[in-house]
């Protein structure tokens, strides 16, 4: 589903932020993509996504990310930001679903009825007509999640999809996240998180990649996390109680 | 900040008054905007002596507000930040105008008196009316309303976007300035040497949000087009009350009904 | 600046929306042109961010005031002039909605006193021909950067002063003469303008240190396209042609109007002067008239003179006592629609 070939970015020219990757994600992977900051996380998304363009290829559907084939590509993967504010820009949910599948040629009717649906199936129902500014964190990130699954898209990535919520907000959406068929790229600092929702981690390190594996085995890994700036899911840590740096 | 905070309020009570239910709050934006436009047009147009005919124009707020269910006092709260203007402008009038135009008891009252009066009026019933409008109609009907009259797309998308981050914005300066203040106790506003740098960090901030704005547009395939859910259209008992409404605000103006009505007991 | 409502008659407000919309209009062309889709979220986060900045407290030292943001200028530095122009008139929008700052009347006027002076003279005639002038090192463009916005905002705020009196006198609300409040706003504006331009310089200033390609004409290899001078130009020339004719289409309905105003005759009467077209006219003086005949009968204290017997205020006891009818009448309306708010809202609490 997803391919990179020998992809390297560089903003300035000199230092490279994205090296030589190569890797594939089939179909119906849930991928988590862990690093210390400026690992490069972002930039990856960027350049799947062909809001960056670098070196080498990527591949979707066996389709390269160019420009002529942006349209098709941006169908296909749904990104979820992490500011759902900068996200959700119109005035209404409603209205913040139906842009992504009325730019993509639906009708009104159609529109209004992948709205219902997509509602329906997160039981957001009673946000539909919710004005945007007024939401809570946690609608908030849900809407935006609603957003995107009305655009049906074949992958959906996701960056940093539970920052700034509490417990409940982060475990909904941990669950609704799980209930997705689709493919799935999230990058996170939530280790726990990625244990949760994802079954093979990359792991990137200075924008070349450290390890990719089981989720199950590489976040065990307690020599590899801490040596790239990581420590254990806590709940693999066990409790100790506070803890003091000596 | 105390503005920050205030206008944050303001903002917020705006928006749970307008989300209210009422026959005023479902009438057709068009019709509202219709209403109010012909109503602050009236009013102005009225004659600067023409005081107590006037007073006949403050019945359409003081009836509409009724039919909303909203307080006055919430829009008289609003008043003391703009009367002022209105009076500074005004109270020059009685300074300068000494025309007498008629008695009251022995008090000559003259024309400069009337005229700062009747300006005051007029500013206070114009101010009813626009917060009359806001507070019944959510922004995103009114722009509806507005792209019925063929104001350019362009215009009405971008006020719903800055609407859509005036909050977020208003947050953001507050929390940098309460983090000035907590460095900078006993200061008043920001002083000289952080003034480039207040706004600037902001203002650069908010333009990598527009880029992530701008990004999150494009992937869900923006082109040029926004969509916005429709306006029901108008009822028959909408219109007909617009038409009813207008017609009693014209009649307001053409005929002295205070005068008439005084008349009817002093004789 | 921001007029209110009630400072401006019909026919001057109307002249200045039509100036404004024209401006808007030739503004909205020009963005559509330039097909840059991207523009949009900026302009609109901008303009956020300079409503909110513009209740920032800049203190001013050795002062115990304070200054505020001048968003002309800054935004058409960022954005260029139709943009920075369409963002000023959403945020005027926004004030005048849910502020109360200037009326949805005088939103015409406040959009071109506020908006076009800054954004297109200011950018026209003053940013951009300080920042193209010759001359490369950093130091000199910063020099350049706060020449402009100071000049700027100084000239841009003179001229919108001067707009506020002139829209002001000839709506012939205030008995103050032309010349008194001329003498009033200028010099006020002048010091507003020296501390909004040094404002906005410095903002520039951190802006061009920090990613210097974000300010328009900075980038001096950039070619611009000579397309948008003329498009200003043109709006310039018909927005002057608009305001021209309705204000000398004012002035000749009634030959002595604009005279009346520039010199402040505190006389005649202001609905024989301003504002009011043929129609309105017949049918006011026809009130006028019964007005004059009610009053004569009415004649309860016949003994001092009315100055204008035939304005309305002649009517005055019959319209004193018809007012206090309309107040009573107004208030019991309140006392009734409170009642039943009150009643409502104690039936939703007990219901819940």
């Amino acid at each position: 589903m997803i391919e990179f070939r020998k992809v390297s970015f560089s903003y300035d020219g000199e230092r490279p932020v994205v090296e030589n990757l190569s890797f594939t994600i089939e179909k119906g992977e849930s991928v988590g993509l862990i690093g210390a900051n400026g690992a490069g996380k972002s930039t990856l998304m960027k350049l799947l996504l062909g809001l960056l363009s670098g070196t080498g290829e990527i591949l979707i559907d066996g389709l390269p990310v160019t420009k002529k084939n942006l349209p098709s590509i941006r169908q296909k993967l749904g990104f979820v930001l992490q500011d759902s504010d900068n996200q959700m820009f119109m005035p209404t949910v409603y209205e913040d679903m139906i842009f992504g599948p009325r730019n993509y040629g639906l009708s009104k009717d159609e529109a209004e009825r992948r709205v219902d649906e997509v509602l329906s199936q997160l039981n957001l129902t009673s946000l539909k007509h919710r004005h945007n500014h007024k939401l809570s964190g946690g609608e908030k990130r849900m809407a935006a999640i609603a957003t995107i699954l009305a655009m049906q898209p074949e992958a959906i990535l996701m960056d940093e999809p539970s920052t700034a919520l509490d417990p409940v907000n982060r475990r909904t959406v941990i669950r609704t996240v799980n209930a997705l068929p689709q493919t799935k790229l999230i990058a996170s600092h939530d280790l726990d998180m990625i244990l949760d929702t994802c079954d093979r981690v990359i792991l990137l390190a200075n924008g070349k990649i450290a390890a990719d594996g089981k989720a199950d085995v590489l976040l065990r890994d307690q020599a590899l996390l801490e040596a790239n700036r990581m420590e254990l899911p806590f709940c693999l840590q066990g409790y100790h109680g506070k803890q003091n740096d000596t | 900040m105390d503005k920050l905070s205030h206008a944050q309020a303001e903002l917020r009570e705006m928006d749970a008054l307008a989300a209210e239910a009422s026959p005023l709050h479902r009438l057709h934006p068009l019709c509202k905007l219709l209403i109010t436009a012909v109503y602050i047009v009236t009013l102005v147009s009225f004659p600067k002596y023409a005081l107590f005919p006037l007073a006949v124009m403050a019945l359409f707020p003081v009836v509409l507000y009724q039919i909303a269910g909203i307080p006055m006092r919430l829009c008289f709260r609003k008043l003391r930040f703009v009367l002022p203007l209105v009076c500074a402008v005004g109270l020059i009038n009685p300074f300068l105008d000494h025309t007498p135009l008629f008695l009251l008891g022995n008090v000559t009252v003259t024309g400069g008196i009337v005229s700062m009066l009747t300006l005051m009026g007029k500013g206070i019933l114009a101010l009813t009316a626009s917060f009359l409008l806001i507070a019944t109609t959510p922004i995103d009907s009114l722009c509806a309303a507005l792209r019925k009259l063929h104001i350019p797309a362009i215009l009405t998308t971008l006020l719903l976007l800055t609407y859509r981050y005036i909050g977020l914005m208003i947050e953001e300066v507050s929390v940098m300035s309460q983090a000035y203040a907590l460095r900078a106790p006993g200061q008043r506003g920001i002083h000289i040497s952080a003034w480039g740098s207040f706004l600037g960090q902001l203002l650069l901030r908010s333009i990598d949000r527009a880029t992530e704005l701008y990004h999150a547009m494009l992937l869900r395939g923006f082109q040029g087009n926004f969509f916005y859910a429709e306006v029901p259209p108008c009822k028959l008992s909408g219109a007909v009350a617009t038409a009813a409404c207008i017609a009693a605000i014209l009649c307001a103006r053409f005929v002295d009904i205070t005068g008439l009505l005084g008349s009817l007991f002093v004789r | 600046m921001h007029m209110a409502d009630a400072l401006l008659a019909p026919a001057v407000a109307a002249t200045m929306y039509v100036a404004s919309g024209v401006t808007v209009g030739a503004s909205v062309r020009s963005l559509r042109k330039d097909e840059n889709t991207a523009k949009l979220p900026t302009m609109a986060v901008a303009s956020a961010l300079v409503f909110a900045g513009q209740m920032i407290n800049y203190t001013i030292p050795g002062t115990g005031s304070s200054g505020h943001l001048c968003g002309g200028m800054l935004l058409s530095a960022l954005l260029g002039p139709q943009a920075g122009f369409l963002s000023m008139v959403v945020i005027l929008a926004i004030q005048a909605l849910f502020f109360a700052d200037g009326g949805l009347l005088a939103l015409g006027a406040n959009c071109w006193n506020m908006a076009f002076y800054g954004c297109f003279f200011g950018y026209y005639l003053i940013w951009r021909p300080i920042l193209r002038s010759k001359s490369g090192s950093r130091a000199a463009t910063r020099v350049k950067i706060i020449l402009a916005s100071i000049l700027g905002c100084i000239v841009t705020l003179q001229l919108g002063a001067f707009s506020v009196v002139l829209e002001t006198t000839l709506s012939g609300i205030t008995e103050l003469p032309f010349g008194a409040f001329v003498g009033v706003m200028q010099p006020i504006h002048l010091a507003i303008g020296l501390v909004e331009g040094l404002i906005t310089a410095v903002v520039l200033l951190f802006v061009y240190e920090a990613r210097p390609e974000l300010l328009t004409e900075v980038n001096t290899a950039e070619v611009k396209n000579k397309c948008s001078l003329k498009t200003t130009l043109i709006v310039l020339a018909v927005a002057v042609a608009v305001i021209g004719g309705g204000l000398s289409l004012l002035a000749s309905s009634n030959p002595d109007g604009l005279e009346w105003s520039m010199f402040g005759n505190a006389e005649a009467g202001y609905s024989e002067n301003m504002g009011l077209d043929e129609e309105n006219y017949g049918v006011s003086g026809k009130a006028a008239d019964t007005a004059a005949a009610i009053q004569e009968k009415t004649a309860l204290m016949p003994d001092y003179a009315f100055a204008n017997s035939d304005s309305p205020a002649g009517t005055s006891t019959a319209g004193l006592v018809g007012s206090a009818i309309v107040a009573g009448t107004a208030a019991l309306i309140c006392l009734v629609g409170g009642f039943f708010r009150k009643k409502k809202r104690a039936a939703k609490i007990k219901n819940s």
